[in-house]
């Protein structure tokens, strides 16, 4: 929208008040954080999450997926199954009618070289026990491939699904930029378990 | 455990404001001690970028219109009337596509291939013309089939807003200047090559699963799936989309659309640009700069801006960005999209 020139002393004021409304508004970083490790539990209340509390919004309800940001470590508890430990980056959390029904996580501190991005992410899944034999060959196939280039726009991507015994685990390897290379996985319900979901399809 | 970001932002005690304001000052002060000669000068130009006094000149990133428009006013259409496909070139690309099997990759290099055919055979690298392909390819989409690709019709639109965005930030990069503490002491050339990628990024990961349902079906999008290639978020949302239109039921459609458009939102934008350039976001959305010259709606006649919309948000949240795009930007794109056909029309060439 285009606004009326102004005078010198103006726009000499403008630029102070600009800086002067930087510095406060550099006050709204809120608290550090806490370090304490979260727990969640995968198909459970959210309310039985432990280190941090889902928000609502004004009216109590429960406000779309969790973010959270820090590094931390998680604990996902999946069933009767061992529970999967990370260091994580980044956690996004996402509830449907209150329960827990995806967990992704990010675990390098840092976009890094291809190859050990993969030796990273291998040993991650084998401390876990959930290097089942589909990703022992997704990630021998990834390597023996080599890095991937792709031509604008394509972004170098890499992801294999795997159904563990009560979760449904996506991985993907993906090339930021000129950034380097990191790695998310998630654990989520399959989708096929979705009742409303299976409503529909079974409708078809 | 790791802090939540939009627990952080709350009011700011008065006695804090005072602080803040003489610190303010001494900032002020030391840097005009530091450019003497070119404070007056500079603080020139950094208002009328603020207030779009010269946009040839100087211009600031995902704002207004690059022209200076303002937003087209568009009566509101009602939502979900019959909106008839129109005949594209990626309509005749796909036609010219072999039936059978084709796997995730397939339809990946099949995306790739069709917005290249777009860029200009004598300047493909040109960054204004990729945007333009894309933005055309998104739009192309929607005309395939209106009444189920409305995640594509909204993309047109955010896509041409990130061209005037990417070339804001390309005339302030070469434009120069120092920057200004607190405004504009961030690269240029990372918020272009941010805004490129972005544009890049979504359409690599979304565009071909639309190829792959107008080709194959729902069978090509669950092949994509059990490959491992898809998601159970993006698969959740198709098969509601796949449900909706064999039910006949628009809300289905529209929500599976928007499953697309959270995964493009929390996953594939927060993960790849976003949380890389978290104080460029932070700078244009909540700083001076977002006060001044708020984000616009990409929706031409939805004129709730994201600081109206999220007072004091932060755009590289994707709480606060979610809460304007899911409550906001796409109820008024479903209301609005009747009289919006013709502009999407316009970004095919």
């Amino acid at each position: 929208m285009m606004q009326p020139r102004r005078t010198r002393r103006h726009r000499a004021m403008a630029v102070l008040l600009l800086v002067v409304a930087v510095s406060v508004a550099s006050c709204n970083n809120g608290p550090g954080s806490e370090d304490e490790a979260l727990r969640v539990n995968l198909w459970a209340s959210v309310e039985e999450l432990t280190g941090v509390d889902w928000p609502t919004d004004a009216d109590g309800q429960l406000r779309e997926p969790l973010f959270i940001e820090d590094p931390h470590t998680i604990e996902i508890e999946i069933g009767e199954s061992r529970p999967f430990v990370a260091e994580s980056q980044l956690t996004f959390l996402v509830q449907d009618s209150g329960e827990l029904v995806d967990v992704a996580i990010q675990p390098p501190p840092a976009p890094r070289d291809f190859a050990p991005t993969l030796d990273d992410l291998e040993v991650l899944l084998d401390r876990n026990g959930v290097l089942a034999d589909e990703a022992v060959a997704e990630l021998a196939a990834w390597r023996a491939a080599g890095e991937p280039v792709a031509e604008w726009p394509a972004s170098p991507r890499l992801s294999f699904r795997t159904q563990l015994a009560q979760a449904s685990m996506f991985v993907e390897a993906r090339k930021l930029d000129d950034d380097g290379w990191y790695y998310t996985i998630s654990f989520s319900r399959p989708v096929e378990l979705w009742p409303s979901l299976q409503d529909l399809d079974s409708d078809g | 455990m790791g802090r939540l970001r939009h627990d952080q932002r709350g009011a700011v005690a008065a006695e804090q404001v005072g602080v803040f304001v003489l610190v303010a000052a001494l900032v002020a002060a030391l840097w005009v001690v530091a450019f003497p000669q070119r404070v007056e000068e500079v603080a020139e130009q950094a208002v009328d970028c603020l207030f779009q006094a010269h946009l040839d000149d100087c211009e600031l990133p995902l704002g207004a219109d690059a022209e200076g428009r303002e937003p087209d006013s568009v009566e509101p259409g009602g939502g979900d009337p019959t909106v008839p496909p129109r005949h594209t070139g990626l309509a005749d690309f796909l036609a010219d596509t072999p039936p059978g099997t084709l796997t995730a990759d397939d339809y990946r290099d099949l995306a790739v291939e069709y917005v290249r055919s777009l860029l200009p055979e004598d300047d493909p690298d040109n960054i204004h013309a990729r945007n333009r392909a894309i933005t055309q390819a998104y739009a192309e989409l929607y005309f395939l089939d209106p009444e189920l690709y409305k995640w594509a019709g909204m993309a047109a639109f955010a896509s041409d807003l990130v061209g005037d965005g990417i070339r804001q930030a390309e005339a302030a990069r070469q434009h120069g200047g120092p920057p200004i503490p607190g405004v504009s002491d961030f690269s240029f050339t990372e918020l272009s090559r941010a805004l490129q990628y972005g544009n890049a990024l979504v359409f690599t990961d979304i565009y071909w699963q639309h190829l792959a349902y107008q080709h194959g079906g729902i069978d090509a999008i669950r092949r994509a799936h059990d490959d491992g290639q898809l998601h159970e978020t993006l698969y959740g949302g198709w098969l509601k989309i796949d449900a909706g239109h064999r039910r006949g039921d628009p809300d289905l459609v529209w929500e599976g659309n928007k499953s697309l458009l959270f995964y493009e939102q929390w996953v594939t934008l927060q993960e790849g640009v976003y949380d890389q350039h978290r104080k460029i976001f932070q700078r244009l959305s909540s700083g001076p700069i977002g006060r001044v010259q708020p984000m616009t709606s990409p929706i031409p006649g939805h004129d709730v801006t994201f600081q109206q919309h999220v007072s004091g948000g932060d755009l590289g949240d994707a709480n606060d960005r979610w809460a304007w795009i899911s409550d906001s930007m796409l109820p008024a794109w479903r209301e609005l999209e009747p009289g919006l056909t013709d502009d999407l029309w316009e970004f095919i060439r």
